[in-house]
């Protein structure tokens, strides 16, 4: 591109051929103000505000003037000021003064640009216009068109930059105001909530509805929720659009950046991303999950392992206690860093949770096994079979660091219940002896007592080995309750009852003589627990109603219902009400809240070398946490051992995107897909996407104090 | 965790009125500078205004206004009962006429001192606004544009979209600033100190409620100047700044009605009956040109609302006459309009003219605050007024404007009979500006701690720090808010630098 040089209120710049004396000047730190103009968008030289003076030709509007050689212009001459502010004055006329009520207050161009140009106020008469109060405002967008000052730059963000063209100029008795066609709620238009018009409206007049973005998190993620909202942000927009052009090796290499695991996640993920996405207010959110499980499930050239990186021998030795989603993540980075790796997991297979804990029926375990081979492959020596007791020994055993990654492995009860009965179980333990094709006896009754979406795994896994009454039991009302929605829609119709509400005043027990017990049969010797002949069985529970509860300084506190109370007979019980680490002072690092791993901002434990992460520090969390949770920590473990603690790759080199997204048919009325069935369910899904992420690639406009224009940038000599 | 080290000798939390002010009054005795600002641009809240008070300035002199230091002073100290901090008032009063000037030496231009209602003191200094030579709303925005590039002329470096989130005090001293930057990384910046100015909590319900005692939406209905979230005050109380009783600067209002329908708005404030929900006068209504006043009797009445009654025959002697009182910022002198606005108002519609802000709720949004009726009795239906009280004290008005009102001693010429046959009533509710107050300083602007002794390197001023008004706002000498506001920065600025030129610094 050709230089061209020209001076502008005696300074001498350079721009380029071709390019708008306007956006010249605004390149150059020469602050000229402008309101229709936007860098991304055809000048259409509306305002006027960004009139000046080229020597020769007279007033003109910058933003419509292309640069020549040679060209001398003034930007600051009284000429220029007076047509300015007449044209910000015919603005002003119109435009409502009670800025106090506008969320735009001190974010609006306008408003920064009278203060820039000194007018306040218009000494034309005011203006009542009738018909920019006809705009509805959706879910997503709000608008308050009585603040448009009709520079246009909605209509060609939706038109010209994204090929929609569901904002247009409407004319309505003598007046003209920008709507959409027949004045219709934008759903019903081809609008496909890309927030391009909230970008770059200027002022109040078209805006995001509040709540929808995080106010705590960083623009680039505060703008893109489901990104925001995944713990390990993963690039969920790339994905999704890839995954609809059929690229779904290229999909898996995006969300491989930064997930290991990313089969069983496509099954068991708790997909908080789906929670953040703005379709959600559309209609419903877009299938993340199973998008993923698709991309996976499909993609025949697995093209990200030829660009994962994996670093020379460090010579350093790394040991990962427990080898769970979080230990095998960190210590998959760690191998890949170039330390050598050692995973020490107690059971017979690696997986942890994923393995032990979540129900075959949601979850294949060859699946996991894959997976965990995938990783392995980077260099991990997996040690099955070793129970460590001791931090401390595996650092003797010359090892330079250690990470304690072995999970939330034991149950935790209320208070009152840690006795032990030959029929009581902990979820955990269910799960484990469940997925082990190990459970007891269970008799015709079983009751879960807790909410979470561990206690429906349980009930669900005993109705399915055939018990006839499976019962939950939960503090929460119904609408409130901690497992997903999905988990208690399944077990109801699977047949399975949830009491809500209900807390546990204490237990009925009696001691059976060995002929007559039900269930229990060597259930103690699985847990551990003493439970011989002759010993207390549960045999009913003491319930009330619950009005209210929460969790104070002193534990649970309730509100009950006086007069409420029921007995519940059950022939087996399972506590799920909490998971903690199977740890104690003997292991030999801090712990705190009974057994949990006590951690600082860098995952160190306070002694010199050893490490924690997942669920042993946060006790029980999602599967995506714990890989996120094994990332930072590898991190962690890499700085500690000399490397620079960047586990982070490329392995889907981005194109610039395409701006323009076209209209879809019946773009607000495109329905969830719960189940992916083939190809075209799959593109049809992804095709929901509102592409939020390509609201980040329009260039943001800068106010008349911003830095840039602080120092002319002259062209050398 | 953002690596780039930022440090200055000052750092200013809040670019507003008094934020800019002493950004510039530090920089201008060569003080480094960093100013954060939440938005995109200065000025903050004050940029609505229209000028701040002064007394005894070159243009007072010249107009020939009687109206000393002294008796602002005397003023100032009756009206708050010596509850105020008395040194403070008298250097606050000092500095006034020299900010006029000081300003001036900046280019901005004043219009001249003003009154803002008929009984109020000449103290509103005016600023002019580019092209105009008439008093206009949001024109103090020269002002702060001026400052703006003061501060930028002597190297402030104002960091915008930028959040402080907290005060950091070390062994005593300030000794930086924890904040969020425009990308939402958090950083720290050091400084020796630290002057916060984030103008009170005026956008923040749930503070409201536990400070001031109102629900906001429901029987208050003041600004929400977004980001007015009571960040400063928070974090200064955080710093063990000690808290002093903040008050809200009242007014009142209809909802949906004033600022929207400025016809109907202005013509159901003049001095006409106002009664309580029990059909009974509860104040002389010639004080209404004081809508602190006013504010505050409506604040005290059941449910915290009043009505003002007109009847045709008021709205004929207006169309004659014009308005009784007329405010310099609506500057509505007739009632041509009303016909029009009360056809679109009661039509339905007001629920989507946005006369209630997006905050407001549903029910609150549909609520009407001005009736029209063919009787009394309807009125009263309407409106839910004690109906048999009304009638009475209707009939005891009009008696009364046939002679004298011997309950308040409204004076004569206001006293306008409600005769039919079109009666229309508007409900008032206490309205605002935002809060003043809530840390406790001294005359220095030097934020103390519950013992009353300073933290060494924290200010205050502004509104978080406006606590000389006592319980109401000094609506008597208008230009009070953003006069301190302004010359409070401007000592907080100069104050901060005397403190790193001391010897108590180290």
């Amino acid at each position: 591109m050709n230089k061209i040089r020209l001076n502008i209120d005696g300074y001498t710049i350079e721009a380029e051929e071709g390019q708008n004396l306007l956006q010249a000047a605004l390149d150059a730190g020469i602050y000229i103000p402008h309101l229709c103009y936007h860098p991304d968008l055809t000048p259409q030289g509306g305002c006027k505000l960004c009139t000046v003076e080229v020597e020769g030709e007279g007033t003109v509007q910058s933003c419509e003037t292309i640069v020549t050689e040679g060209m001398r212009v003034k930007t600051k001459t009284e000429k220029v000021k007076h047509r300015r502010a007449v044209a910000l004055e015919l603005m002003l006329a119109s435009h409502p003064k009670d800025c106090t009520s506008c969320d735009k207050y001190l974010n609006c161009e306008l408003q920064a640009l009278m203060q820039y140009m000194g007018v306040a106020h218009s000494r034309l008469r005011e203006i009542d216009k009738e018909n920019t109060r006809i705009a509805p405002s959706d879910q997503l967008i709000k608008r308050e068109m009585y603040r448009c000052i009709q520079c246009g730059r909605c209509v060609r963000a939706c038109q010209e930059l994204r090929g929609i063209g569901a904002l247009q100029y409407n004319k309505k008795d003598g007046e003209t105001y920008i709507g959409t066609k027949d004045d219709v709620p934008l759903s019903e238009t081809d609008c496909r909530f890309c927030g391009a018009c909230v970008e770059v409206c200027p002022t109040g007049a078209i805006q995001d509805v509040k709540g929808i973005f995080s106010k705590d998190s960083p623009r680039n993620l505060a703008l893109v929720p489901c990104k925001d909202k995944c713990p390990a942000h993963t690039d969920i927009p790339m994905y999704v659009r890839l995954a609809q052009q059929g690229r779904y090796s290229d999909a898996v290499s995006v969300f491989r950046e930064k997930l290991t695991f990313p089969h069983s996640l496509g099954f068991v993920c708790t997909h908080t991303c789906e929670s953040g996405c703005k379709r959600n207010h559309v209609n419903e959110a877009v299938s993340i999950r199973e998008l993923k499980r698709f991309s996976v499930e499909h993609d025949k050239e697995e093209s990200w392992k030829k660009r994962a990186f994996h670093n020379p021998s460090t010579g350093k030795k790394a040991a990962v206690i427990g080898g769970g989603a979080a230990g095998m993540t960190a210590a998959y980075y760690l191998a890949k860093k170039g330390h050598s790796v050692t995973v020490f997991e107690r059971q017979p297979m690696a997986g942890g949770m994923l393995s032990y804990g979540i129900p075959k029926y949601r979850l294949p375990q060859d699946i996991v096994n894959q997976e965990l081979e995938t990783l392995v492959a980077a260099g991990i020596q997996l040690v099955p079979d070793t129970k460590i007791t001791s931090a401390d020994e595996v650092l003797k055993k010359g090892f330079d660091a250690v990470l304690v990654a072995v999970g939330a492995q034991k149950g935790k009860r209320p208070p009152a219940y840690s006795g032990t009965w030959k029929n009581t179980l902990d979820a955990v333990d269910f799960c484990r002896l469940a997925n082990e094709e190990k459970l007891p006896d269970l008799g015709d009754t079983i009751t879960v007592y807790g909410g979470g979406n561990v206690a429906f795994d349980c009930a669900r896994t005993a109705k399915m080995k055939g018990v006839s009454t499976v019962r939950v039991v939960c503090l929460e009302p119904r609408d409130k309750m901690l497992a997903d929605k999905e988990e208690v829609t399944c077990a109801l119709e699977e047949g399975i009852e949830i009491l809500n509400s209900k807390s546990m005043l204490g237990l009925e027990e009696a001691v059976l003589d060995a002929g007559e017990e039900k269930t229990g049969a060597g259930m103690g010797a699985i847990t551990g627990q003493n439970a011989g002949a002759g010993q207390a069985a549960v045999t009913g529970l003491r319930l009330v109603n619950v009005l209210s509860f929460r969790f104070g300084e002193k534990g649970l506190e309730l509100e009950t219902e006086a007069g409420s109370e029921t007995v519940l007979k059950t022939d087996t019980l399972v506590f799920a009400t909490g998971q903690q680490p199977d740890l104690t002072e003997d292991f030999g690092i801090d712990l705190h809240r009974g057994s949990f791993v006590k951690i600082n901002d860098a995952l160190g434990t306070g002694k010199e070398g050893i490490f924690a992460a997942g669920d042993a520090v946060t006790g029980t969390k999602s599967v995506v946490e714990a890989i996120e949770s094994g990332r930072r920590a590898a991190m962690s473990i890499d700085r500690f051992l000399g490397g620079d603690g960047n586990i982070e790759e490329i392995l889907y080199d981005r194109e610039k995107q395409n701006p323009k997204i076209g209209t879809i048919e019946n773009f607000a009325g495109l329905k969830r897909a719960e189940q992916l069935c083939g190809k075209c369910d799959a593109t049809g899904e992804a095709l929901r996407c509102l592409q939020c992420d390509l609201r980040l690639d329009i260039q943001k406009v800068k106010y008349w104090v911003d830095a840039h224009y602080k120092q002319v940038k002259e062209a050398a000599e | 965790m953002s690596t780039q080290k930022m440090e200055a000798d000052v750092i200013i939390i809040g670019g507003g009125a008094s934020g800019i002010t002493a950004a510039v009054a530090a920089a201008e005795k060569d003080a480094s500078v960093i100013l954060l600002e939440k938005g995109s641009t200065t000025g903050g809240a004050a940029n609505m205004g229209m000028g701040f008070f002064a007394v005894e300035s070159k243009y007072q002199k010249a107009q020939m206004v009687d109206f000393t230091k002294e008796d602002a002073f005397n003023l100032f100290m009756n009206y708050t009962h010596w509850r105020v901090d008395a040194r403070l008032v008298r250097k606050y009063l000092e500095q006034t006429a020299d900010t006029v000037e000081w300003a001036e030496s900046m280019g901005v231009e004043f219009l001249g001192a003003y009154k803002y209602f008929e009984k109020s003191t000449q103290t509103w200094h005016v600023v002019k606004a580019a092209g105009s030579n008439a008093p206009a709303e949001r024109g103090a925005s020269n002002l702060y544009r001026a400052l703006t590039e003061r501060a930028e002329e002597l190297g402030v470096k104002i960091c915008y979209q930028t959040k402080a989130t907290k005060i950091l005090v070390e062994d005593g001293h300030v000794t930086g600033v924890e904040l969020i930057d425009a990308n939402g990384e958090k950083a720290v910046a050091e400084c020796n100190a630290v002057i916060v100015a984030t103008g009170g909590f005026g956008d923040n319900p749930k503070m409201i409620h536990e400070n001031l005692g109102f629900e906001w939406g429901k029987d208050l209905h003041s600004f929400r100047i977004p980001g007015i979230e009571g960040d400063g005050l928070n974090m200064l109380w955080e710093a063990g700044g000690a808290k002093t009783q903040p008050v809200m600067e009242l007014t009142y209002t209809t909802p949906g009605v004033t600022d929207v329908f400025k016809t109907l708005s202005e013509t159901m404030r003049q001095p006409n009956l106002m009664v309580n929900l029990d059909g009974l006068r509860f104040v002389n209504e010639e004080i209404m040109n004081n809508t602190v006043y006013t504010g505050n009797a409506v604040a005290l009445q059941r449910e915290r609302m009043a009505f003002t009654i007109i009847d045709s025959s008021i709205l004929d002697t207006y169309k004659k006459t014009g308005l009784d009182y007329i405010t310099v910022h609506h500057n509505i002198k007739s009632v041509d309009k009303w016909e029009k606005e009360l056809e679109t108002y009661l039509s339905g519609g007001a629920s989507d003219s946005s006369g209630l802000s997006m905050l407001h709720n549903e029910d609150q949004k549909a609520q009407v605050n001005l009736f029209a009726a063919d009787s009394i009795e309807e009125l009263a239906e309407k409106t839910g007024i004690n109906a048999e009280n009304l009638k009475k004290t209707i009939e005891e008005y009009n008696m009364a404007c046939t002679s004298e009102d011997k309950f308040f001693f409204k004076k004569h010429k206001y006293l306008k009979p409600i005769k039919g046959d079109k009666y229309y009533a508007a409900r008032h509710f206490p309205a605002g500006y935002g809060s003043l107050g809530g840390i406790k300083t001294n005359d220095k602007l030097e934020v103390l701690d519950e013992k009353g002794i300073k933290i060494p390197g924290l200010y205050s001023c502004g509104t978080d720090a406006c606590n000389i008004f006592g319980d109401s706002y000094c609506f008597l000498m208008p230009g009070n808010t953003m006069g301190f506001a302004v010359n409070s920065g401007r000592m907080a600025g100069y104050n901060a630098v005397d403190y790193m030129d001391s010897d108590e610094f180290i």
